[in-house]
């Protein structure tokens, strides 16, 4: 398993008030070479985030003591370890706030090791890659980013983009794996103003698949978080981690 | 009802006339007063004649027309004045007890004595006619006080009714049927109605107008309920004794009816103010409930697919039965979940009060997160998406219609061979925008396939097929809570095919590229 070498035993911190579901998420994460460290309440779960220094932290938003949102909100304050909150389908919303709060990624309930394990050795990854510092030049499969020159290649050809298009790609790049709101998108290229004008976003990247994905009504790279919003993958898993 | 009856009851009938009899009746008693009145000045004068002079006598006898006049109105006080003028001449005027005159100047003393005293007599009456009215006038605004402030603490309709009732019983002796509009039912109160007049009721209530349409025979008055808003109900007033209504009488009627209007108007708010406010508490103890259930179902599916799945991860390493006996547990476990899930979405669509985030999108995005969603299931099957590339943008719930898809797909995929062709399409039309799921299988087995669409409904009966027939059923609620049609009906190829329709809007606008913030940064 070389995946263990990238990620050699990072601590994990797990807060979530069922048993069953610690217990598993222990199991999977102790055999891929994490410690794990376990809270049921979010209190409990604050002052394990700030002895044990966790390099990711996994959240469950509903917790009996109070919103996980809130313990994003504290938990940002002083650390940018990944945190990837645990959520029930169907609270899109929820998912949004917690987010935009500051969250990197989520997983609906149910989820099987695999995709848990899945998304921790990606964002645990991403750690490691921050260490090798902002590269001018991006490439992920048959795309290549020159940010220094701005300017984009498929197969070696310039491919054209609008200023928009060319922000949209830059903004989702510099933050693999991670997932962005439209919220986040939108306030960063149209300004505070536009925040609720989502299809804004929704046809500049429809064009902007169009121009870099093979097929653009089943991405690799650029993929759709129903409700949500967006994440670059850069190794161009599909949802099922193929 | 006791107070249908209300009628043939002498008690209240007398006391409803007792103030008419008191302003109109000037019977033989009035006349004889006013003439004992003139009798009585006369008597008191003639110890006095002597004495006094002949323009006190006769100032006496004014003074008995203006207590005529006073007392028992105009016709009296002319004939007191006429009366004393008589009196006056025969008795104190020389030669006395004759009604000649000796002296000449007292013929003009006699004339001018009558034409003041019916000059008084008239100013008397008319004062006491004033006054009568305007205490009648007092006490009308009295009554309409008093029922106004009654028909104020009402709080129901029968309520109304009953004040309704019991006023026109008191003050006209009338018999009251209500008919009311309101929400709590129209609710007629049961009294002895013809069915004429229940008719016209009915079309009163329906048409409205100011004026009471008033019956000739039986001299019922049927009256609009008018509230400030809409007409509240109508009102039927019945008196068989007496057919025939004054002026002051429907003055008074319609000033009821308005009271009556306004308390029934106030009535259907307070009803209807009640009903939302009952409707808010069930939604949000649905809502309560359903995510309530929700949680508590999923919450044990999801330990159960994690948990089986580390099965995997255990050492020792399990054998390699065991390992698949673990991968059916999970498999189970999900399907479980996706089954919950359908049910769960079922119950709040249907309940009609989901919210639709609708937004603008590209419907290439929903096809992506759907065919992603389902990929496991699809992977022994050929997917092919025709999408042009000028295809305007829908406007719905994407989380919703990615249920719709992915439950069409996962269909599409069971109920078809391996190696079938799925196929995705979306097509638009002048007002339409279809969004199609096709598939070359063996196409529908049921000849009805709208029959689908029902609840708990599987195209082959105890098929080994898994599926509640949930996943259908949620397709149409969701597709018609976007105000859009599905059917299902037999595609080219002889397949299946799933066609949502939904109307084309007007698309959103799009700013300009160079609306945006960031500075520009062309390639």
């Amino acid at each position: 398993m070389n995946l263990h070498q990238e990620t050699p035993g990072a601590r994990v911190l797990v807060i979530e008030d069922e048993a069953d579901i610690r217990h598993f998420v222990r199991l999977a994460l102790e055999s891929d070479g994490h410690e794990v460290t376990e809270a049921a309440t979010l209190e409990r779960g604050l002052i394990e985030a700030g002895v044990r220094r966790p390099d990711l932290v996994v959240l469950d938003l509903g917790l009996p003591d109070g919103d996980g949102v809130d313990f994003i909100r504290t938990f940002r304050s002083w650390s940018s370890s990944p945190v990837l909150v645990l959520s029930a389908r169907s609270a899109e919303h929820d998912k949004v706030r917690a987010l935009d709060s500051g969250a990197d990624d989520y997983l609906i309930k149910p989820f099987g090791s695999a995709e848990l394990l899945a998304r921790t050795r990606a964002h645990l990854r991403r750690r490691h890659r921050h260490a090798g510092g902002d590269e001018a030049l991006l490439s992920f499969g048959n795309i290549a980013i020159d940010r220094a020159r701005r300017r984009v290649s498929r197969d070696g050809e310039l491919v054209h983009l609008t200023p928009i298009e060319y922000a949209l790609l830059l903004k989702l790049t510099s933050h693999p794996d991670r997932v962005i709101t439209h919220r986040q998108l939108l306030q960063e290229l149209w300004g505070p103003v536009h925040t609720e004008s989502v299809h804004y976003v929704r046809v500049h990247m429809g064009n902007l698949r169009k121009k870099i994905e093979a097929d653009s009504s089943r991405p690799r790279w650029l993929l759709t978080e129903t409700g949500v919003g967006y994440r670059f993958s850069p190794e161009g898993a599909s949802r099922q981690g193929a | 009802m006791a107070y249908s009856h209300c009628v043939t009851n002498p008690a209240p009938k007398k006391n409803s006339q007792s103030p008419a009899s008191r302003t109109r009746t000037t019977g033989a008693g009035a006349w004889l007063g006013a003439i004992t009145i003139c009798v009585a000045a006369t008597l008191i004068g003639l110890p006095l004649a002597g004495s006094l002079d002949a323009a006190s006598l006769v100032l006496l006898f004014m003074l008995a027309v203006v207590l005529s006049g006073a007392r028992f109105g105009r016709g009296p006080a002319v004939l007191a004045a006429c009366l004393s003028v008589l009196l006056f001449n025969v008795v104190f005027v020389e030669p006395r007890f004759s009604l000649a005159v000796a002296d000449e100047r007292l013929v003009f003393t006699l004339g001018m004595m009558l034409l003041v005293g019916l000059i008084v007599g008239h100013l008397t009456a008319s004062l006491r006619a004033q006054a009568r009215a305007a205490s009648d006038g007092e006490r009308l605004v009295r009554r309409l006080y008093d029922i106004s402030r009654e028909l104020g603490t009402a709080l129901t309709v029968q309520q109304v009714d009953e004040v309704a009732r019991q006023f026109m019983r008191a003050q006209l002796a009338a018999q009251v049927s209500l008919w009311a509009r309101n929400p709590s039912a129209a609710r007629v109160t049961p009294s002895p109605v013809s069915e004429t007049l229940e008719a016209r009721a009915a079309e009163v209530m329906q048409q409205g107008g100011q004026q009471p349409v008033e019956l000739r025979d039986g001299g019922a008055l049927v009256i609009a309920l008018q509230g400030p808003m809409a007409i509240r109900g109508a009102m039927v007033l019945q008196r068989p004794q007496e057919p025939s209504w004054r002026d002051s009488e429907r003055r008074l009627i319609d000033a009821c009816a308005a009271l009556i209007g306004s308390a029934l108007e106030r009535i259907h708010y307070i009803e209807v103010a009640r009903d939302s406010a009952v409707e808010i508490e069930g939604e949000r103890l649905r809502n309560v409930l359903l995510s309530g259930i929700s949680h508590d179902l999923r919450t044990p599916l999801a330990s159960l697919v994690g948990l089986a799945e580390s099965l995997a991860l255990t050492r020792p390493s399990p054998s390699l039965q065991q390992a698949s006996i673990a991968q059916s547990i999970a498999g189970s476990a999900r399907r479980m979940g996706a089954m919950v899930n359908n049910l769960l979405d079922l119950a709040r669509v249907e309940s009609g009060k989901v919210h639709l985030r609708l937004e603008w999108l590209p419907v290439e995005e929903v096809i992506g997160t759907s065919v992603a969603a389902c990929e496991s299931a699809l992977v022994h099957h050929h997917l092919h998406i025709q999408v042009p590339d000028d295809m305007p943008l829908f406007r719905f719930d994407a989380v919703l219609i990615e249920r719709v898809l992915v439950n069409l797909l996962e269909n599409a995929a069971k109920y078809t061979p391996s190696g079938a062709t799925i196929t995705i399409e979306a097509v638009s039309y002048p007002d339409e925008l279809w969004l199609c799921v096709s598939d070359d299988g063996p196409g529908f087995r049921s000849s009805r396939p709208q029959d689908l669409f029902r609840k708990f409904e599987r195209g082959a009966r105890e098929s080994a097929t898994p599926g509640a027939g949930l996943g259908l059923a949620l397709c149409r609620a969701i597709v018609e809570a976007h105000g859009g049609t599905i059917r299902a009906e037999a595609a080219a190829s002889g397949g299946a095919r799933f066609v949502m329709a939904f109307a084309r809007r007007a698309p959103p606008d799009m700013p300009p590229e160079d609306s945006l913030t960031s500075r520009s940064c062309l390639p």
